[in-house]
This record gives structure tokens, C-alpha cells and sequence, in this order.
């Protein structure tokens, strides 16, 4: 009886260990790049629930298939997308700043580009655009929402964005700054940082970082 | 959920309901055309290539008056009318009743690549291999009797071979089963993207206003259909929605932000469903892969064959290739836009009521931009080669081309 009790206890704690480490670890992934393989076997070096203080390792996982996630054409939209780098949906801004970058569409060739202020219906004064660098909406709001509409010579996008409210700007700035204090390999700290934006909803700014870690890392 | 049979379906999209016993009669009588046909299938031989380059990609629907009655007896009316009319206020050529999907081709390509039925007179494709057989029974008798009335009156081309007339049929049909159908949509969800119902309160919301959307479509749907439709919510915020075939839809998470007419969802979502039931995905693959081949091949003989391997000659198959995969995608679009209005048709069958929804619709698309000049100083050429090496294999109508359709439908509808 004594010593069943004990492997009763053995095997409980054992099954309690491997669903923390499943809540604090995302598990090595194979991939047919080394690159990526090395990204995936750092990430699983590290602990979610010791890292940023309520971020999950779900989040982490999710964040990884997008990385993976090749974006090839599937199934029929209603329009097109909004090209890479350019804001939609509920953003976090630095400073009050936020970039369109329209390197995605240079070889289109831009005609203009308009961005209108919901509420007040004001156009917003945009610098001149210069090739290779993101342009800068400066000023921004929280809880303000925007649309905008981009010409090219081949294509019509539009899409809309919002500045995400005081409280949760002020949320994920202290999950990323818990982050940045963390010692990991920036790659890693990358994609704890696209977990984050992931979790608070911020898909524009978590895509971009996906974005720049595709480009660099070619997974 | 009601949902409605397919006599009740031929009613509310205004199509003429005929007896399945006739349906099957006119296949098995188009079957034995085909069959009797076929022992003379060498004086009847043309070129199919002469063929195809003397049609390139356009329907062909100018048919001898005896011939459209025949096609009209076969799909249960004797009323003639304009195979190619786009405008046409009659009834649809579709039969759909008791159980059997049957369409009556009346107008047809060389091609796949070619959307045969822009205002959408037939809502849902052939699924099934019985309808398919069917459906391609009365366009091989359709072309034997048109090649036979030709050949009588010496005005026409030379009548097509049987095998010719099976591979044009089999262009003109989807013939991709259905569970391959589903698989393929099934693989293409984004799982990274998709959203737990249970995130919060606004993504439940969504997906019940999307739901209700859905169910009120599908009313419209015979119920004995193989697709298992379900609404996903993804992360994306374009306003916008998917369809993957099988039935699976897309729907953005803003699609019900605030201050979006309840008319805009809606059509998005009617547009998704057509995609579907119009079987598009499915039929692009099997475009690509009818047409392509063919092309492809053509393509390697004229570059091996120095003579004629000069820039001229390789732009005319890079418009080809362009025509054939971008150009269908606008087509389908449209087709699907023209698709739900028919279903939107149901929910507001006055046409002024339609016409103030669809402003609503239209103000949601966004500006008509001027059309951009093209000063351009590359070669012709290279801008082809540079558009296919885009990897961009679709490219939706712009918002005057939506516009304009949606007035032809709506005409073609209620007019």
C-alpha cells in the first residue's frame, strides 16, 4: 500500500513537471533550415514564466507557426490585402510614432499615399517620400483611430489602424521592459517581444517583427 | 437552422424547375449522341490547336437558333433565348432539382481560364460525378448538334472530334473530387492566425454575427450539399474575409467594427459562400493545370525551336500566362460579387431596396482612382515578364469594375 502511494506520488509530480515545463516551454522544432533549427532550440532554452511576468508559452507557439507560416496565396479574398509595413488594426506606438513603410510596394511604383483622422475627418500632413526609409506619422493618439488609402500604379490598398488606449500602451511597454533587462540572444528576445504584441492583440507590430526576423534569418 | 430543398432554391433564384426523369433522359439521350458519334470521330477531326488559336480564351455562344432551342429543351423549356447574354432577364439555363445539380453549359472555351457565366445565372457548381457526367452528357450533344447544323448550313467551323469535345467539356466542368476539395481547404488555415472564440467578448461577438450572416445564406443552399461551412475568426484586421474551399470562411476580427453598415458583412460574406459553391479555388488549380500544360509544352517547343524563339513571340505567351492566372482571378471576383447579389436578392427583393444596400456596399469599397498613365519606359516585355516574376497569381477588380458590375447584375436580376 506504502509503496504504491509513492508511485502514485512519483508519477503526479512527474505529470505536474511536464505540464509547467508545457506552460513555460515551447519544445525544440525540427525545420529543414539549420537557421531556424538553432532559433527553435534557443527559444526552448528559455522559461516563459520566469522571462515576462504573465506571457504564456501558447503565445510563444503561436508566434512561431506565423514565423513559420510562409503567407503563400491561399483561398479567394474579398480585396487584397494591405501590403506588408503598412499599420492596420490595434498598433503600439513608440513615442507617439508610427512608421508605414512601403518598401513592398516600391517596385509597384507609389502614386500617394492619404491618411485621414477618423474623429476629426483631418488629413494628416505627410513628409515627402523618400526610397528605402519608413515614413513617419507623428503625434499620434491613444485610443484614435485612423484609415488610410495607398495608390500605386498597380494597385489600390486601404486599410485603418487604431492607437491602442493609455492603460494598455502602458501594459506592454512594461512586459517589453522586463524583457529587455532578460540576458538572451536578440533573435530570441525578438520573438519574446512578437509574443508579447501577440497576446495584447497588436498583430501590426507583431508581423513586422516576424517580418525583419524572416528577412535576416530566413527560416 | 432552415434550410430549404433544391425546387425551393430554383424558385428563389428564378430558375425553371424541371422534372429529374427529364434531367436524366436528356444525359443518357446526350450520352448516346456521344457514343453514336464516335464512330465517325475521323471525318469529323479538326485542328484543335487551329482551333484554340482561333478562339483563344473567348466564350463561344453564337449559336444557331435550332441549336439554342435544344439546348433550352434539354434544360426543361423550349423558350429561346441569348446563350451569351449577360443581361439577359430570363430564366437561367440551371436545372437543380430533387437531388440532382445539373447545368445546362451554354456558352463554353477552349479554355478553363474562362468565367462562363459572369452574372452568376447558376449560384452552385456540379459537385457531385453523377451531375458532372451529366452536365457534360448535354454539352457533348450541344456540340454534336452544333457541329452537325454547321456542317448543314457551311457557315460554320468543321464539326469538333469526340475526343476534342471531351476534353472541352472536361475544361468547362470542375471534375476535382470533393474531398480533395476539402482537404485542401482544411490544409490552408492559418492556425498562427486564428482566434479562440473564447479570447474575449468582442471575438465572441464576432463570431456570432458572422454565424448569423452565414445561416441566413445558407437558407438559400439545398441542404443535400457535400460542403461543411464554418465560420473561422482570424487576427487579421483588413475588414475582409477568406473562402477556402470545402466551406471554410475567413472573417477578419474588425469585419463587424463599428460603424460598418450591417449590408457590408453581409455581402462579404454572400461573396465568400459563392467562392465556394462556384468551387473557384478548385477550379483555378484545374485551370492551371488544363490550360498550363498545354501552354507550358507550347512554350518549351518555341524556345527550342530557334526560328521562331524571338521577344515577340515569347510576350504573346507571357500575356497568355498573365491572362490566364490574374485575369481569371478578376473574373471570378466579379462572379462572386454578382453570386451575392443574387443571395442578397432573397433578403431584399425590392430592387429599390437592393440599389440603397448597395450604395452602402459600394461607399465601403473605397474611391474610384483615376487611372494611372503608363509612362513607363520599359519595354513591353519586360514589364510582362516582371508582372509574372511578381509571383502575384491573383488581383482583385478595381472599385469601378465592382461598380459597374453590380449594376449589370442588379439589371440582369430584377429588370
Amino acid at each position: 500500500m506504502k509503496k504504491n502511494l509513492t508511485l502514485t506520488l512519483l508519477t503526479m509530480a512527474a505529470c505536474m513537471g511536464s505540464a509547467m515545463a508545457e506552460d513555460c516551454q515551447v519544445p525544440p522544432q525540427k525545420s529543414n533550415s539549420a537557421r531556424t533549427e538553432s532559433l527553435s532550440k534557443e527559444l526552448a532554452k528559455t522559461n516563459v514564466c520566469k522571462t515576462v511576468k504573465g506571457l504564456s508559452a501558447k503565445s510563444l507557439k503561436t508566434v512561431w507557426l506565423a514565423l513559420l507560416d510562409t503567407k503563400a496565396t491561399g483561398g479567394k479574398r474579398f480585396e487584397t490585402p494591405p501590403p506588408a509595413g503598412t499599420p492596420t488594426g490595434k498598433v503600439f506606438t513608440i513615442a507617439d510614432k508610427v512608421a508605414f513603410d512601403l518598401s513592398a510596394v516600391s517596385q509597384e511604383g507609389v502614386v500617394g499615399l492619404t491618411i485621414k483622422a477618423d474623429e476629426s475627418g483631418q488629413i494628416i500632413k505627410l513628409p515627402p517620400l523618400v526610397a528605402g526609409r519608413p515614413m513617419w506619422i507623428e503625434n499620434t493618439k491613444p485610443g484614435t483611430s485612423y484609415s488610410w488609402i495607398l495608390v500605386t500604379k498597380k494597385e489600390t490598398y486601404r486599410g485603418s489602424f487604431e492607437i491602442a488606449e493609455a492603460d494598455d500602451l502602458q501594459a506592454i511597454k512594461a512586459k517589453l521592459t522586463e524583457l529587455d533587462q532578460q540576458d538572451m540572444p536578440a533573435d530570441v528576445k525578438l520573438i519574446y517581444q512578437a509574443a508579447i504584441f501577440d497576446e495584447a492583440d497588436c498583430y501590426f507590430n507583431r508581423d513586422s517583427i516576424l517580418d525583419t526576423l524572416r528577412n535576416t534569418k530566413n527560416p | 437552422m432552415k434550410r430549404i430543398k433544391l425546387e425551393e432554391v430554383s424558385r428563389q433564384f428564378s430558375l425553371i424547375p424541371a422534372k429529374p426523369v427529364m434531367q436524366l433522359g436528356a444525359g443518357l439521350f446526350a450520352l448516346l449522341l456521344l457514343s453514336t458519334a464516335n464512330s465517325g470521330e475521323d471525318q469529323a477531326k479538326v485542328e484543335p490547336a487551329k482551333q484554340a488559336e482561333s478562339s483563344e480564351s473567348k466564350p463561344q455562344s453564337d449559336s444557331p437558333s435550332l441549336f439554342k432551342s435544344i439546348g433550352n429543351f434539354f434544360s426543361g423549356t423550349a423558350k429561346s433565348k441569348d446563350a451569351g447574354d449577360k443581361a439577359d432577364s430570363s430564366p437561367p439555363a440551371t436545372t437543380a432539382s430533387g437531388g440532382f445539380n445539373i447545368i445546362d453549359i451554354d456558352s463554353w472555351s477552349n479554355l478553363s481560364n474562362v468565367v462562363l457565366d459572369p452574372v452568376c445565372k447558376q449560384p452552385i457548381q456540379p459537385f457531385g460525378i453523377t451531375d458532372n457526367v451529366t452536365s457534360l452528357g448535354l454539352l457533348a450533344a450541344k456540340l454534336k448538334v452544333k457541329g452537325f447544323v454547321d456542317g448543314l448550313s457551311k457557315n460554320g467551323q468543321p464539326p469538333l472530334a469526340v475526343k476534342d469535345i471531351i476534353k472541352l467539356a472536361a475544361r468547362n466542368l470542375n471534375w476535382m473530387p470533393m474531398d480533395f476539395e476539402k482537404q485542401i481547404g482544411e490544409s490552408k488555415v492559418p492556425e498562427a492566425e486564428v482566434l479562440d472564440e473564447n479570447k474575449n467578448k468582442d471575438i465572441k461577438k464576432t463570431y456570432a454575427q458572422a454565424r448569423e450572416i452565414l445561416a441566413d445564406i445558407l437558407k438559400n443552399v439545398p441542404e443535400d450539399n457535400p460542403y461543411e461551412f464554418k465560420i473561422i475568426v482570424i487576427k487579421s484586421s483588413y475588414g475582409n474575409a477568406t473562402a477556402l474551399p470545402g466551406g471554410i470562411i475567413l472573417v477578419d476580427k474588425d469585419l463587424f467594427k463599428k460603424g460598418t453598415p450591417p449590408e457590408y458583412p453581409y455581402f462579404i460574406i454572400a461573396h465568400e459562400v459563392s467562392h465556394v459553391l462556384q468551387r473557384h479555388q478548385t477550379r483555378a488549380y484545374q485551370a492551371r493545370l488544363a490550360d498550363g500544360i498545354d501552354s507550358i509544352d507550347n512554350f518549351r517547343k518555341l524556345l527550342g525551336d530557334t526560328s521562331h524563339a524571338n521577344p515577340g513571340a515569347i510576350l504573346g505567351y507571357a500575356s497568355a500566362f498573365k491572362n490566364m492566372v490574374v485575369n481569371y482571378s478578376e473574373q471570378q471576383e466579379l462572379q462572386a460579387d454578382s453570386c451575392a447579389i443574387r443571395f442578397m436578392k432573397t433578403k431584399y427583393p425590392d430592387q429599390k431596396m437592393i440599389l440603397e444596400k448597395m450604395v452602402k456596399v459600394e461607399q465601403k469599397l473605397g474611391p474610384i482612382t483615376p487611372a494611372i498613365p503608363d509612362d513607363s519606359k520599359d519595354p513591353a516585355l519586360l514589364k510582362q515578364l516582371q508582372f509574372l516574376g511578381d509571383g502575384v497569381l491573383e488581383r482583385h477588380p478595381n472599385t469601378k469594375q465592382r461598380k459597374d458590375n453590380f449594376q449589370v447584375t442588379i439589371k440582369a436580376i430584377y429588370i
